[in-house]
């Protein structure tokens, strides 16, 4: 009706009267409607599960008919003469025949009974009404007695006929054949789920079923889903529902029998169900009474006058605000996971576990896809404050390592809100939101419900549409641009990252707290198994956040209304939370290391020492080049210590036994050493380069607190220097290192070089030489030195005291020998020194030298040989 | 040199009268659309150096002119003023009856030397001439019955095709008065007993009184004083702001071209320039600018206000 019509007809009170009538019948109506329907769907199932009874017993029901149909088939062949005509039954006997197909069906019911009494008294007895309401619920029970009673009472029914004088009716027999045939052969199919009602766990599916529907009728395109009473009606079954699958865990949990596979069966369909409804939510209005309402009190002194002035002439307080609560149901069904989860965990069922963690993945992805990241991590925090406090005692040996299993599977929950909100953010790129806009149907109000929008762009969408609406009434069109929603939509979408983002960061805090628990409990192999997701975490972050950033940027550039308040999003301060998060990280890392040395290693849980050295060594050697001498202070110390302890347990035992493979052993065992002196001497390289001894001192400390309280230990760093890399080979993690070498260079190569011009009667030759005081950065950057190891012991190890005498191979006897050139030349520049012949010269003799050494190393070795 | 009859009062035969108040109890909407139609036909204020309304022309026929737009208001501080309050009671004219009839005043060599307003109630046109009908209770006061006029000394000015011509317009008025906005009287007499109908919706009543007004004024982009983004959204809003604005330019437009073509008709060779105020379609410019996105809302208004440039 048109506005002008409505005003026209509302200016009379009988209209209004009438109009109010006329609700409240068509509510009747509906209602009527409504019930009819429901009985209907009701009939609808029943019936299904009636043709799944006749399809189930088809195959045996026809085979019987079949066998006798052959046997009738025989009969025929081989008497036809007996079989002239189809005679009428005796009369005695049809009378027993159906008599006894009577007494087959009260036989079954009355034993059908028995198992339902059964059960009752021994698990229905004691508990609420509402579960012992499933039981007279339980659909296909109900459904065979109701077969099953038609199907006795029908041939009293024909005894009745026939005792009133009718004859027999010989289509009676077949048809009752089928019919009792169907009834006993059911009641074998049926026998067996009669053993469920001892579970009463297993007569949930009706519930999922009725939650289902109510969860339809209230979703766009439902019957009345628009109607605040029928949401109202929905909203209050839904809830009996939920208390009644309540009711149904905590019974489960408090029998000693329902407590594990029962009581988990419950709870993956609850979780199964509630990621399902993560999807489905997204097609019921946000402001549908489907959620629950909580009343929220207005103060006084922010409340527009006209409601205080009402207030306060009628005597009254402000009238409270109802706001819906968008995640009751979640918020009431996961109670019963979370208890089975910590039964689980308390119980020690690693298994159960797992299975449960399975589907809460799968669920917490579904809640950060559907734009409810903070749902997410909120119920990831409550899985493992479960975990925590279910598993605060000691354990022994075994069960540790189940633990650091199930702590690694909650760490990395943390990682899916990420990874689900990154791929949904895709989805929601200003370009798609605009193509989904021009498919909304601003009439049909369903219609914003079924382009893939989320939540907080439906509430968007929603505060539109009736404005849109009174465009349509007034203009005859819509006038309001796409790009218009589009802003309001990406302004929902800001605001959303914003709150996302805080989070996600939010989780790597929870991480490290988390850690810091367990370091204290004394759970080392469970922090360690948080650090390492932590890390897995972190670098998941570094890879997602340069995204996030981009899309802030392109959330910007889209934006046509500049007036409208945006949140100020600051990718930056993401990134350097992130930052701060990594650094913390390292040093937490790195303190393990020494932790994790004091345990004995363990083959049942993953190596995380290990991971934690090689993590450590990376992070040192990233803040020797960012110039980050506190963080490299803190490092050091537990890098020398992991890798030393390494290169303990690696080395090959000292026995007189033959090894052929000792010395590749040595060599890998090597390994850590060789890192530590390699980083070692980028550290000394990076100082001089960047003129910050700091640098330097705090890997130079490490080494003489090492060495003042084991100077022994120079001699076997140098027999490292000289035998701890094979000579023809790559060694191992050599990949490491010389990654690290490639990354120095590139610093040395920012440095500013200078050209000179030296002429004699050979002519005129033109060289760069590096300009920087330090004669070893000059010297590395000119020749692409950056052999750290060497640098290490050629400046600090054979230099000490003990370390004088020792033979530390040729690279350390000629770095030395070439920086002294570098600095002659360096000083009479500008006198003509062939210096480039002269390091030629010094380049070939190291050669001849590395070679004869190698020939020398060969022999030594032939020779141990010889004599072992 | 000043003409002589400059502000002299003259009278003319087609007779005055106020219409007799009539019980309209739902003229607010009404009431307030003219007031805002006639408020900003032409600026409040003419400080602006860049905005200007002047006569161009030879001194005398523009001393004529300025004369003419005298007779119709009095004199005001100066030529540019007077001429200004000329317009704008031609515009308060159409504002309230959306066509305005004025009698050429000539003086004894037949030249037009002032306009006499008159209402247009009971007026019609037959062939050359406009006759008068006078109200039944004014018949024994002024002695007679009707008046007729020359059609050669009667100037007449509508609303603009463009804003839907007198006829469209009153019927507008009449649409916005149609209905009270506040409920319907049952509803009023009820409240003023303190008594709330129960069956009664308020929300559904406003809001379908909203759509029927937004609906009526379509053309003319009227917000009906509502500033709230209760029911529409924020670029309806300005949408129809700035669609009022062009209805005002239109209008300004429409006013300046008719006087300027009565000038040229009554032989005064001069005509009214109005420089600094946006043209209807530099107006409907912005707003398609505003459609496609390529300016925000602030940069519209401001656009079409008159005090910048892009």
């Amino acid at each position: 009706m048109s506005a002008n019509n409505f005003l026209r007809l509302s200016q009379y009170r009988a209209i209004w009267r009438l109009r109010a009538f006329a609700e409240r019948q068509r509510f009747q109506l509906l209602s009527r409607v409504f019930r009819i329907r429901y009985f209907a769907r009701e009939e609808r199932a029943n019936t299904g599960i009636l043709v799944s009874f006749l399809s189930l017993t088809a195959w045996q029901l026809l085979l019987a008919v079949f066998i006798a149909g052959v046997l009738e088939l025989l009969e025929l062949a081989l008497v036809p003469e007996l079989i002239d005509r189809w005679p009428v039954p005796d009369s005695a006997n049809y009378v027993v025949w159906l008599s006894t197909t009577a007494q087959i069906g009260g036989v079954f019911i009355a034993l059908y009974f028995t198992a339902v009494t059964a059960a009752a008294g021994a698990i229905y007895a004691q508990v609420p009404n509402n579960v012992r309401d499933l039981l007279a619920r339980e659909r296909v029970g109900n459904i065979y007695i109701r077969y099953l009673t038609l199907a006795t009472f029908i041939p009293l029914c024909l005894i009745a006929l026939h005792l009133g004088g009718f004859e027999p009716l010989r289509l009676a027999i077949p048809l009752l054949v089928v019919i009792s045939g169907t009834g006993i052969i059911a009641f074998a199919a049926l026998g067996r789920r009669a053993f469920n009602l001892f579970d009463p766990t297993k007569l949930a599916g009706s519930l999922f079923w009725e939650l289902g529907r109510w969860l339809a009728t209230v979703s766009a395109g439902g019957f009345r889903w628009q109607d605040r009473s029928f949401q109202s009606h929905s909203h209050r079954q839904a809830t009996a529902v939920t208390e009644t699958l309540n009711t149904l865990a905590d019974l489960a949990s408090t029998h000693a029998n329902l407590d594990s596979a029962p009581l988990l069966e419950l709870s993956l369909r609850i979780v199964v169900f509630l990621a399902e409804y993560q999807r489905r939510k997204l097609r019921i209005p946000t402001d549908s009474l489907w959620f629950e309402q909580k009343y929220e009190h207005k103060a006084w002194y922010v409340t527009d006058d006209t409601a205080t002035t009402m207030a306060h002439t009628s005597g009254v307080s402000l009238s409270p605000a109802a706001v819906p609560t968008y995640n009751w149901l979640e918020t009431r069904l996961e109670a019963g996971p979370l208890k089975c989860f910590e039964l689980n965990a308390a119980g020690k069922r690693l298994d159960n576990l797992q299975d449960l963690l399975q589907s809460i993945d799968a669920y917490v992805t579904a809640l950060a896809a559907n734009g409810n990241l903070l749902g997410a991590t909120s119920f990831i925090g409550k899985v493992q404050n479960i975990y925590e406090q279910a598993t605060s005692g000691s354990s022994t040996s075994e069960e540790e390592a189940r633990r650091v299993a199930i702590t690694d599977a909650i760490c990395s929950l943390h990682l899916r809100p990420l990874l689900a909100y990154r791929i949904a953010l895709e989805q929601r790129t200003p370009d798609l939101i605009m193509q989904r806009l021009e498919r909304v149907q601003w009439s049909h109000g369903e219609s914003l419900y079924k382009n893939g929008f989320v939540t907080p762009e439906l509430r968007q969408l929603e505060w539109l549409l009736p404005r849109i609406q009174m465009e349509i009434e007034a203009e005859g069109l819509v006038l309001t641009p796409v790009w218009y929603a589009r802003d309001l939509i990406l302004k929902s979408q800001a605001e959303d990252l914003d709150q996302s983002i805080a989070a996600v960061l939010g989780s790597g805090t929870a991480l490290s707290a988390w850690s810091d628990r367990l370091v204290k409990s004394g759970f080392i192999w469970q922090s360690a198994a948080v650090l390492s997701r932590y890390l897995e975490y972190l670098s998941k972050l570094d890879s997602h956040l340069p995204y996030l950033g981009a899309r802030v940027k392109e959330l910007q550039v889209a934006k046509r209304l500049t007036d409208l308040p945006w949140p100020d999003l600051k990718p930056d301060s993401w990134l350097q939370d992130a930052g701060k998060q990594r650094r913390e990280l390292a040093r937490t890392i790195a303190g393990h290391i020494t932790l994790l040395s004091g345990l004995k290693q363990r083959e049942d849980v993953p190596d995380y020492r290990g991971q934690f050295i090689h993590e450590t060594g990376e992070n040192l050697f990233n803040a020797l080049l960012a110039r980050e001498a506190d963080d490299a202070m803190a490092l050091m110390p537990h890098y020398l210590t992991g890798s030393l302890s390494l290169f303990e347990e690696l080395r090959p035992p000292q026995n007189k036994a033959f090894d052929a493979w000792a010395e590749q052993k040595f060599q890998i065992a090597a390994a850590p050493i060789i890192d530590v002196l390699e980083l070692s001497g980028h550290a000394k390289l990076l100082a001089e380069f960047y003129g910050d001894k700091q640098i330097w001192s705090a890997i130079r400390s490490a080494w003489d607190v090492l060495l003042q309280t084991n100077p022994a230990m120079v001699t076997w760093l140098a027999a490292i220097m000289r035998g701890g890399l094979p000579r023809f080979q790559i060694p191992h993690r050599g990949l490491v290192r010389t990654n690290w070498s490639m990354r120095v260079q590139r610093v040395l190569n920012k440095l500013p070089q200078r050209n000179t011009m030296h002429g004699g009667p050979g002519g005129f030759f033109g060289a760069a030489s590096v300009v920087h005081p330090s004669t070893l950065v000059r010297y590395c950057a000119t020749y692409k030195f950056h052999d750290g190891r060497n640098i290490f012991a050629a400046l600090y190890l054979s230099e000490l005291p003990g370390g004088r005498g020792l033979e530390w191979g040729h690279g350390v006897r000629d770095l030395k020998r070439s920086l002294e050139l570098e600095e002659e030349r360096y000083h009479g520049e500008d006198q003509e020194i062939p210096e480039a012949e002269e390091l030629n010269e010094v380049a070939e003799v190291d050669r001849v030298e590395q070679v004869n050494e190698a020939e020398e190393l060969n022999e030594t070795k032939e020779g141990n040989e010889t004599q072992e | 040199m000043r003409h002589k009859n400059r502000g002299a009062e003259v009278r003319g035969t087609a007779v005055r009268f106020a219409r007799p108040e009539t019980s309209d109890p739902f003229s607010l909407e009404r009431q307030m659309f003219i007031e805002d139609v006639e408020a900003r036909i032409f600026p409040f204020r003419w400080h602006s150096e860049d905005i200007s309304l002047t006569f161009e022309g030879v001194e005398e026929d523009r001393l004529r002119a300025v004369d003419l737009c005298a007779s119709l208001v009095g004199n005001h501080y100066g030529p540019q003023e007077t001429v200004i309050a000329a317009m704008k009671e031609i515009g308060l004219h159409l504002a309230h009856q959306g066509q305005a009839l004025f009698e050429l005043l000539r003086n004894g060599e037949g030249s037009v030397v002032g306009l006499w307003s008159f209402p247009p109630h009971g007026v019609y046109r037959f062939g050359g001439v406009y006759v008068q009908f006078l109200p039944r209770w004014g018949w024994h006061q002024l002695g007679r019955k009707y008046v007729v006029l020359k059609r050669d000394n009667v100037w007449r000015i509508g609303m603009p095709p463009e804003l839907g011509g007198q006829r469209g317009y009153i019927k507008m008025l009449k649409s916005l008065s149609a209905w009270p906005s506040i409920g319907p009287n049952f509803y009023t007499e009820d409240l003023q007993r303190q008594e709330l109908p129960r069956y009664f919706s308020f929300a559904a009543y406003r809001r379908a009184f909203e759509a029927h007004s937004y609906g009526a004024t379509r053309t003319w982009g009227w917000n009906g004083r509502d500033w709230s983004l209760q029911h529409i959204t924020e670029y309806y809003q300005f949408y129809r702001f700035l669609t009022f604005r062009w209805a005002h330019a239109v209008l300004r437009s429409h006013i300046i071209r008719q006087f300027n073509r009565l000038l040229a008709q009554i032989g005064i060779s001069a005509s009214l320039l109005l420089e600094g105020l946006r043209s209807p379609e530099e107006i409907l410019n912005v707003r398609e600018r505003m459609e496609r996105g390529e300016i925000d809302f602030a940069t519209a208004s401001r656009l079409t206000a008159g005090e910048e440039r892009d």
